[in-house]
C-alpha cells in the first residue's frame, strides 16, 4: 500500500518561504556537488601523485615559476653552505636551480598546473616555504601531511597585491620590512582567520642585486652620457600606447642618451605598434632598444627611469638610488587583498616622495622636467626613507629566513617528541 | 522504498493526527470539533519548530545581509571556478556554511509531512461521511453553503483564501515584491486545488491559516506576544473546563479531556510564575558547557535506542515468536510485520522526536534525556514484569478477554513507576552516565535475546518450508470427496475450537438450525482432553489410545510420532477396509503450523487435501488489504501497550481498536480463507453412484478465527459499526455472554458455520447421499471465555473450554436430537467405526478401537495452556503450567471433577 499524496498543501505562511527554501536546498545541493567535482577534477587531471608516506621531508621549497629563482636562490645557497638538507620543488623543468649542483639542496622538477598540485596536496613535509600566494584558497591546497607554511614576499611593496585571500592560510610570514605586518593584521581582523606569526628577514632577491652591483660599481662612469630608462608596461593603458611616437620624439629630442625596453609582453600584445615604433626610431648610438633577459645591466647604466611598471620601480629605486619619472600606475584593486584596505595603496602612495608623475603636458619640456627630478634632494630623501621601510635588514635576508626555517624545524620536531 | 520512507516519516505523524482526531470525536462525539483540534494539536506540536525556523532565518537573513558587499565584490571582481574557490573561502572566513542555508528551512520542510499525514488522513475518512457541522451538510462533500439563485458556491475555500492573503500581507510585510506575489499566487493556486476537496478536509486548512494567521498577527504585530499567548491560554484554560463540566453535562471523556486541556492552557503561566519565582531567588542562569551537550546527548540517544529495540523489535519479535506462521499474511511474513514496527519506531523516535530534540535548547535536551531514559528503563520493567497472564491475543494484537489488572498490580506498577522515574531524575541529575550505560546494556540485552528470538522464528518458518514464501493460492480446481450413493460414506468432520455451549443458544437464534441437523444427536455433555489442539486432536482422531496420559505413557516415541500416528488410525483402518479414503486439513501433520499431507503421500490408498487457502473466493481481495494495514497498526501500538504502565494499557488499547478510526479485530484473512473452504465442499464433492464405501476425514478451522458478521444475513461486518454486544438468555435460564469482542466474534462466527456446513448437508440430501451417510460433526476443544455462567467452576475451571462441540449423525436417522450422555470426543473413531467395520483393529497398535476406557474409570484432562507444537514438542507433554483433573458423568456437575494431586 503506498499512498501518494495527490496534492501538498501548503500553508501561506510558510508558503513563500518554501519556495525560498527549495531553491536554497538546490543551489546549497549544486554548491556541495560542484565542489566535489572539482576536488574530483583535480584530482583526475592531477593525474596519480603518488604517496609520499616515506619519511618526512625536512624543508620543502615550492617554486611556481623559474622567474622566482632570485628569491630562491640565496636561500638554497644558504642551506646548501650550512649542509643542510632540503627540498627543492619546481614547476618549472628548465629551472636554474637545475644548474646549481647542490649536494645538499634537491631540486625536483613536479610538473606544471593541477600535476604540481596534486602532489603538493599530498606533501609530507615538516615545513613548506614559498612565495606563491593562495595557499587553501586555489587548487594549492594544504596538505594533511605538512606540518607548517611559511611564506615570504617577492616583493618589498606592503604586500596586498595578491588575489583575495592570497596568504591567509599561512601559517607565517616573512617579511622585508616591520611595516608588512600592520597590513595582514588588518586583514586578519577582518577576515577573522588566525592570527599568523610574523618574521622581518629582509629581502633575499634585493639583497642579491645589491650585492651584483656593489661588485660591478668600481668601473668609473664619468664620461657616460646621461641615460633615459623608458620602461614601460604593456597593454592600451601603457605609456607606449597611450602616448607612443610624442613621448618617444620628446625623449629623443633631449639629447640625453634614451634606452627604451619595452615589457616582454608588449611584443605580442602590442606586436604592431612596437613594429611600427620600431620602425620610426631605429637605433642609434643614443637611441637603443634593449630586450635582454637579465634587466640588472640597463637598470645599472640608466641614470633615470621613466616607467608605468610598478614591479620594477622598488628594484630600481632602492638598488640604485636613482630618480623616477612614473606615468599613471593607477591599479584596479578588486581581486586583490588590497580591496580589503580603506586606504589608498601603500606602493602607489609613496610614490610622489620617490618621483614625479609624468603628465602629457610635460612632454614639451621634458628636459627641464628630467633634470629637476635628477637633482632633487626630496626625492633623494624619499627613497632614503622607503628602502630603509620597507627593506630592513639589508645583506642578512638569507641567513635569517634559514634561521627561521631551521628554529622553527626544531621547535616543530620538538612539539612532536613531546607528543 | 516508498513504502518504507512513507512508514518513517508520514505513519507516525498520521498516527498522531488519528489519535488526537479520535479522541476528540469520541470526546465532543463530533468530527468538526475534532477536526479543530486536530488543527490545533498540529499547530501546537509545529510551534516550536516554526519558532526555530524564524530565529534561523532571521539569523540568516541577518547574515547575508553582512557577507552581502563582500559576495557581490566577489561576484563581479571573479570568474568560474575561482570565483567559486573565492565564495568558498570567504565564507570559511566568516564562518559560515552554505548548509546553514537549509537549517532553517528544515524545520519548515518538516511540515510538509504534518501536510501529507493529515490529507491522507482526511481525505478518506469514513467519519466524515454524512457527519455535518457548522452547517455543512456532510464533511466528506464540498460545503456548498453559498447559494446565489441557481449558483451554489463552496464557502470554506473562499474563506481560507481570504485568510491565506491577509496572513500574506501581514507576513511579506517589508519583503520584496516577489515574496509578495508569489504569497498570493500560492494563495490563489490553493484556491482552486482545494475547491472541490472534501470540505472536512478544507475546513482543516481553512482552520491552520486562521492559526497561521493569528501567529503571524502575534509574532509580527503584537509587541509582547509571549505575554497576550499566556493570557488567552489563561483565560480558555479556566473557562473551557468550567463551562463543560457544569453546563454541557455530557460524556465523562469529554470532561476529562476539557481538563486536561485546561491543564495544557494553564501550564504556560505556571511555568512561567514558577520562572520568575526562581529567577527571583536569583539563581544564577545555568551555562551550559560542550560537555554537558555531550552527557546529554549521549544519555539521551542511548535512551531512544533502547526504547527502539524495546518497542520496535523486541516486543514484536516476542509476541510474533509465540506463532510464527499465523502472522503470515499475502503481502508479508512475520519479518515483514516486524519491519513495520521497525519502520515507524525508527520515524517515531529517531526521525520525529529527534528532530524536536535537536531544535530545543540544551535546558529542554536534558528533560528530553531524562523523560526518554524513564521512559525506557520503566518500559522494560512493564513488559518484563507487568501485563502477563492476559490470555492469548489474536493475531490482531486482540486479547481473548479484555485485559484486567488486579488493583494489587495496578498499585505496584504505579510504585515502581514511580520510583523509576525518581531514581532515574535523580541519577541522572548527579551522574548520568550511570543510567548512560544501564541504557545501553539493556539495549544490548534486549539486542541479543531478539536475534534469537528472530532466529527461533527463522526456524519454525524453515522448518515449515517458509510458507510465507509460497505462492499464496493455488486453487483446487477438482472435485476432491468422492461420495457414492450405492456405498457407506463416514465423515469425521473437525471444527477447531466449536464451542460446544453455543449450540442451544445457536439453535434458539436460528432454527432453522434444527432442520439442518436433522437426524443429529447433539451431546452437549462431551468432554475434551485439554483445552488445545495438541492435547486434544491425537484423541479425537485416534480414540482412547491416544489421550494425554496415554500419550506420555509412551515416553520412547515423540509427540510427533504419535500425533501422527493418531491422525493415521482411522485413515489406514479405512482404506485396509477398501473404504475410498480422503483426508482434507487434518491439523499439526508432522507438527508443522502450515496444513500439509506429507505424512499421508506414502500411502496411496488415501487421497490427502487441503482446501483451507485453496479456495476461490472475492472476499480476500475486499478485506485483506485493511485487514494488513489494521495488522501493522495495531502491532505498533501494542508493543506501546506492553511497555506502559498497567494503569494506561487500557486506555492505549481502548478494547482493542487502539485507538485507530477503523480497525480490523479480527485475523479476516484466515477467516475468509477457512470460511471459503467450507462454503466450496458442495463444488468439491463428486457424488457418484458407486457402490463403493467412502471415508472423509476433514477439519475445518474457521471456528478458531472468528470475526464479526452481521447477524441478518452472516456478511463480514463493517468496521465503523459497533456491533451488537449482549447477554444471551436461554428458556431453562442458562446464559451467554456476549458483551465484548471475542466472545461476540467466536458466538457470530459459530453460527455462520453450521449455517454453512448446512448448505452442504442440504447438498448431500439433495443428491440422495445423506442417508447412507454418518457424520460426526466434532471439536477438539472449547474456550475458557467464562462466556457461561453455569460453566464457571468455583475452582476456577471452566468447563467451556473443555466441552467440545459433539454432533452425530448415524446411518439413515432422522429427527433431531439431544443426549445428555457422557461423551468425550475420543469416541469419534468408536462412533466412526460402529456398524460399518468389522473388529476394528488399530492399525498401529493391534488393539480394539472402542470406548470401553470411558467406563471404567474417570477421564483425566489437562488444564495445561502449553499448546504450541513448537515448543512443546517433546517425547511426552510437558503440561507443567497446568493441572490435571479427573472428570466422569455430568461434566457440569463440580462435583464429578476431582483434581489429580502429585502430578
Amino acid at each position: 500500500m503506498i499512498f501518494v499524496p495527490k496534492l501538498l498543501y501548503i500553508d501561506p505562511g510558510s508558503g513563500s518561504m518554501l519556495v525560498t527554501i527549495i531553491i536554497g536546498i538546490v543551489s546549497t545541493l549544486l554548491f556541495a556537488f560542484k565542489k566535489q567535482f572539482l576536488k574530483i577534477k583535480f584530482r583526475l587531471l592531477g593525474g596519480k601523485a603518488e604517496k609520499t608516506n616515506q619519511n618526512k621531508l625536512p624543508y620543502v621549497i615550492f617554486s611556481d615559476n623559474k622567474r622566482y629563482w632570485n628569491v630562491y636562490e640565496p636561500i638554497c645557497d644558504e642551506f646548501e653552505r650550512r649542509e643542510t638538507e632540503c627540498y627543492y620543488w619546481t614547476s618549472s623543468p628548465d629551472d636554474p636551480a637545475f644548474n646549481k649542483g647542490y649536494k645538499y639542496v634537491t631540486c625536483e622538477f613536479i610538473g606544471e598546473g593541477n600535476k604540481a598540485f596534486a602532489k603538493l596536496n599530498m606533501m609530507d613535509a615538516r615545513i613548506c616555504f614559498s612565495t606563491t600566494p593562495g595557499l587553501d584558497v586555489l587548487q594549492w591546497k594544504r596538505s594533511k601531511n605538512t606540518d607548517y607554511y611559511v611564506h615570504t614576499y617577492h616583493a618589498v611593496d606592503e604586500g596586498t597585491g595578491y588575489r583575495m585571500f592570497g596568504i591567509d592560510f599561512f601559517d607565517s610570514v616573512l617579511l622585508s620590512g616591520d611595516f608588512q605586518e600592520r597590513y595582514i593584521r588588518i586583514l586578519e581582523g577582518k577576515r577573522n582567520f588566525p592570527v599568523k606569526e610574523v618574521k622581518t628577514v629582509g629581502c633575499t632577491y634585493l639583497d642579491a642585486m645589491m650585492k651584483r652591483k656593489n661588485e660591478m660599481e668600481v668601473q668609473d662612469d664619468s664620461d657616460k652620457p646621461f641615460t633615459v630608462l623608458l620602461a614601460p608596461s604593456w597593454g592600451d593603458e601603457s605609456i607606449l600606447n597611450k602616448f607612443g611616437e610624442r613621448i618617444l620624439t620628446a625623449l629623443r629630442d633631449t639629447g640625453y642618451r634614451i634606452i627604451v625596453r619595452p615589457h616582454p609582453q608588449s611584443y605580442t600584445s602590442d606586436a604592431k605598434l612596437m613594429k611600427e615604433l620600431k620602425e620610426k626610431f631605429p637605433e642609434t648610438e643614443m637611441f637603443s632598444w634593449n630586450s635582454d633577459n637579465d634587466n640588472f645591466n640597463v637598470l645599472a647604466e640608466s641614470d633615470i627611469m621613466i616607467t608605468d611598471f610598478s614591479g620594477i620601480i622598488f628594484d630600481y629605486t632602492f638598488i640604485f638610488d636613482r630618480p623616477l619619472i612614473y606615468a599613471d600606475t593607477s591599479m584596479d584593486t578588486a581581486p586583490y587583498d588590497a580591496a580589503w584596505i580603506d586606504e589608498p595603496v601603500w606602493r602607489l602612495a609613496i610614490l610622489p616622495e620617490l618621483g614625479k608623475k609624468l603628465e602629457e603636458s610635460d612632454f614639451d619640456d621634458i628636459k627641464s622636467v628630467i633634470d629637476s627630478v635628477s637633482d632633487s634632494e626630496e626625492y633623494r630623501a624619499g627613497r632614503k626613507k622607503y628602502s630603509e621601510m620597507a627593506w630592513q635588514l639589508k645583506g642578512e635576508a638569507a641567513k635569517n629566513t634559514v634561521d627561521y626555517l631551521v628554529n622553527k624545524y626544531n621547535e616543530l620536531t620538538a612539539q612532536d617528541n613531546k607528543q | 522504498m516508498g513504502t518504507v520512507l512513507y512508514s518513517i516519516i508520514i505513519t507516525p505523524i498520521e498516527l498522531f493526527i488519528e489519535i488526537v482526531f479520535n479522541v476528540m470525536n469520541l470526546a465532543f462525539k463530533n468530527p468538526g470539533f475534532a477536526i479543530i483540534f486536530v488543527s490545533i494539536a498540529v499547530q501546537l506540536l509545529c510551534f516550536p519548530l516554526y519558532k526555530r525556523a524564524d530565529e534561523i532565518q532571521e539569523q540568516e537573513r541577518q547574515k547575508q545581509k553582512e557577507m552581502e558587499h563582500w559576495l557581490n565584490h566577489i561576484k563581479k571582481t571573479f570568474k568560474g571556478d575561482e570565483r567559486f574557490m573565492m565564495q568558498q573561502t570567504y565564507y570559511r572566513s566568516v564562518n559560515y556554511k552554505p548548509i546553514y542555508a537549509i537549517k532553517g528551512s528544515v524545520s519548515l520542510l518538516l511540515q510538509i509531512p504534518f501536510f501529507i499525514a493529515a490529507y491522507n488522513f482526511l481525505s478518506h475518512l469514513e467519519t466524515l461521511k454524512q457527519a455535518s457541522f457548522l452547517g455543512i451538510a456532510d464533511l466528506s462533500q464540498p460545503d456548498q453553503l453559498i447559494h446565489i439563485g441557481s449558483l451554489t458556491l463552496n464557502l470554506l475555500p473562499i474563506l481560507m483564501t481570504f485568510f491565506n492573503i491577509i496572513s500574506g500581507i501581514i507576513y511579506t510585510r517589508g519583503f520584496p515584491l516577489k515574496d509578495k506575489i508569489q504569497t498570493y499566487g500560492l494563495a490563489c493556486i490553493f484556491l482552486v486545488i482545494l475547491y472541490k476537496s472534501p470540505s472536512g478536509l478544507v475546513f482543516y486548512w481553512t482552520l491552520n491559516n486562521f492559526f497561521s494567521l493569528l501567529k503571524n498577527v502575534f509574532m509580527k504585530l503584537v509587541k509582547n506576544p509571549k505575554k497576550v499567548i499566556r493570557i488567552i491560554l489563561l483565560a480558555i484554560g479556566i473557562i473551557a473546563p468550567v463551562y463543560v463540566c457544569f453546563f454541557s453535562g455530557r460524556s465523562v471523556y469529554l470532561k476529562l479531556a476539557s481538563l486536561a486541556f485546561a491543564f495544557v492552557c494553564l501550564m504556560p503561566t505556571v511555568i512561567y510564575i514558577i520562572k520568575k519565582h526562581i529567577k527571583s531567588d536569583k539563581n544564577a542562569l545555568k551555562e551550559y558547557t560542550s560537555d554537558d551537550v555531550k552527557h546529554t546527548n549521549a544519555l539521551f540517544y542511548s535512551a531512544l535506542a533502547l526504547i527502539f529495540v524495546l518497542v520496535g523489535c523486541f516486543i514484536p519479535v516476542q509476541t510474533i515468536k509465540a506463532s510464527p506462521v499465523e502472522f503470515i499474511s499475502l503481502n508479508y511474513g512475520p519479518f515483514g510485520l516486524i519491519f513495520y514496527a521497525v519502520c515507524v519506531y525508527i520515524g517515531i523516535l529517531f526521525v520525529w522526536i529527534n528532530i524536536f530534540y535537536i531544535f530545543s535548547s540544551t535546558k529542554t535536551r536534558k528533560i528530553f534525556a531524562v523523560a526518554a531514559s524513564i521512559a525506557a528503563i520503566a518500559g522494560v520493567v512493564n513488559y518484563m514484569f507487568f501485563g502477563k497472564g492476559l490470555g492469548t491475543i489474536s493475531i490482531c494484537f486482540l486479547y481473548d478477554k479484555y485485559p484486567e489488572f488486579s488493583m494489587k498490580q495496578l498499585l505496584i506498577n504505579t510504585l515502581i513507576s514511580v520510583f523509576i522515574a525518581l531514581a532515574v531524575a535523580i541519577i541522572c541529575s548527579k551522574k548520568s552516565v550511570i543510567i548512560k550505560n544501564v541504557n545501553r546494556i539493556a539495549a544490548l540485552a534486549l539486542a541479543v535475546s531478539l536475534i534469537i528470538g528472530s532466529v527461533s522464528i527463522e526456524k519454525v518458518l524453515a522448518d515449515e518450508g517458509h510458507p510465507e514464501r509460497a505462492a499464496y493460492n493455488t486453487y483446487i480446481d477438482k472435485k476432491i470427496i468422492p461420495l457414492n450413493k450405492n456405498g457407506k460414506n463416514v465423515i469425521v468432520f473437525m471444527l477447531d475450537r466449536a464451542i460446544s455451549g453455543f449450540f442451544p443458544f445457536a439453535l434458539n437464534d436460528e432454527p432453522q438450525i434444527k432442520e439442518i441437523f436433522d437426524g443429529f444427536t447433539y451431546y452437549p455433555n462431551t468432554i475434551s482432553f485439554g483445552g488445545y489442539t495438541n492435547y486434544a486432536t491425537p484423541a479425537l482422531f485416534g480414540g482412547y489410545e491416544y489421550t494425554p496420559t496415554e500419550i506420555n505413557k509412551r515416553p520412547q516415541d515423540t509427540l510427533v510420532s504419535k500425533h501422527n500416528e493418531s491422525i493415521m488410525v482411522l485413515p489406514q483402518l479405512f482404506a485396509d477396509n477398501k473404504f475410498d479414503v480422503t483426508v482434507v486439513d487434518i491439523p499439526y501433520v508432522n507438527y508443522q503450523w502450515k496444513y500439509n499431507t506429507s505424512i499421508y503421500g506414502e500411502c496411496k490408498d488415501i487421497n490427502a487435501y487441503n482446501i483451507i487457502g485453496h479456495c476461490k473466493n472475492d472476499l480476500q481481495e475486499e478485506f485483506l488489504p485493511s485487514f494488513e494495514a489494521s495488522q501493522k497498526r495495531s502491532m505498533v501500538f501494542f508493543s506501546l501497550m506492553r511497555s506502559a504502565p498497567l494503569f494506561t494499557q487500557n486506555t492505549i488499547y481502548q478494547s482493542g481498536s487502539y485507538w485507530a478510526s477503523s480497525v480490523v479485530k479480527y485475523p479476516i484473512s484466515t477467516f475468509i480463507n477457512s470460511y471459503s473452504a467450507l462454503g466450496s465442499l458442495t463444488e468439491l464433492t463428486n457424488i457418484s453412484e458407486k457402490d463403493k464405501n467412502t471415508f472423509l476425514m476433514i477439519q475445518n478451522d474457521v471456528t478458531h478465527y472468528p470475526i464479526f458478521l452481521d447477524e441478518s444475513d452472516y456478511s463480514i461486518f463493517s468496521y465503523s459499526r459497533q456491533p451488537d454486544f449482549r447477554v444471551l438468555t436461554l428458556e431453562d435460564g442458562s446464559t451467554l455472554d456476549i458483551s465484548y469482542y471475542y466472545g461476540l466474534m467466536l458466538y457470530q462466527t459459530f453460527k455462520a458455520t453450521l449455517l454453512e456446513f448446512g448448505k452442504w448437508i442440504s447438498y448431500l440430501k439433495e443428491q440422495g447421499v445423506y442417508d447412507n451417510t454418518k457424520i460426526i460433526l466434532v471439536s477438539d476443544h472449547g474456550e475458557g471465555l467464562g462466556q457461561f455462567k453455569s460453566m464457571l467452576f468455583e475452582s476456577g475451571v471452566d468447563v467451556s473450554f473443555y466441552n467440545p462441540l459433539l454432533l452425530v449423525k448415524d446411518y439413515n436417522s432422522s429427527g433431531f436430537s439431544i443426549s445428555q450422555d457422557f461423551m468425550t470426543n475420543a469416541d469419534t473413531p468408536t462412533l466412526a467405526v460402529r456398524d460399518t467395520i468389522e473388529n476394528p483393529v488399530n492399525p498401529f497398535t493391534g488393539k480394539l478401537i472402542s470406548n470401553s476406557e470411558k467406563y471404567s474409570h474417570p477421564q483425566i484432562i489437562t488444564t495445561s495452556t502449553n499448546g504450541l507444537i513448537n515448543i512443546n514438542n517433546g517425547n511426552v507433554f510437558d503440561t507443567s503450567d497446568g493441572e490435571w483433573w479427573e472428570v466422569k458423568d455430568n461434566i457440569f456437575d463440580e462435583k464429578n471433577w476431582k483434581k489429580v494431586e502429585g502430578n
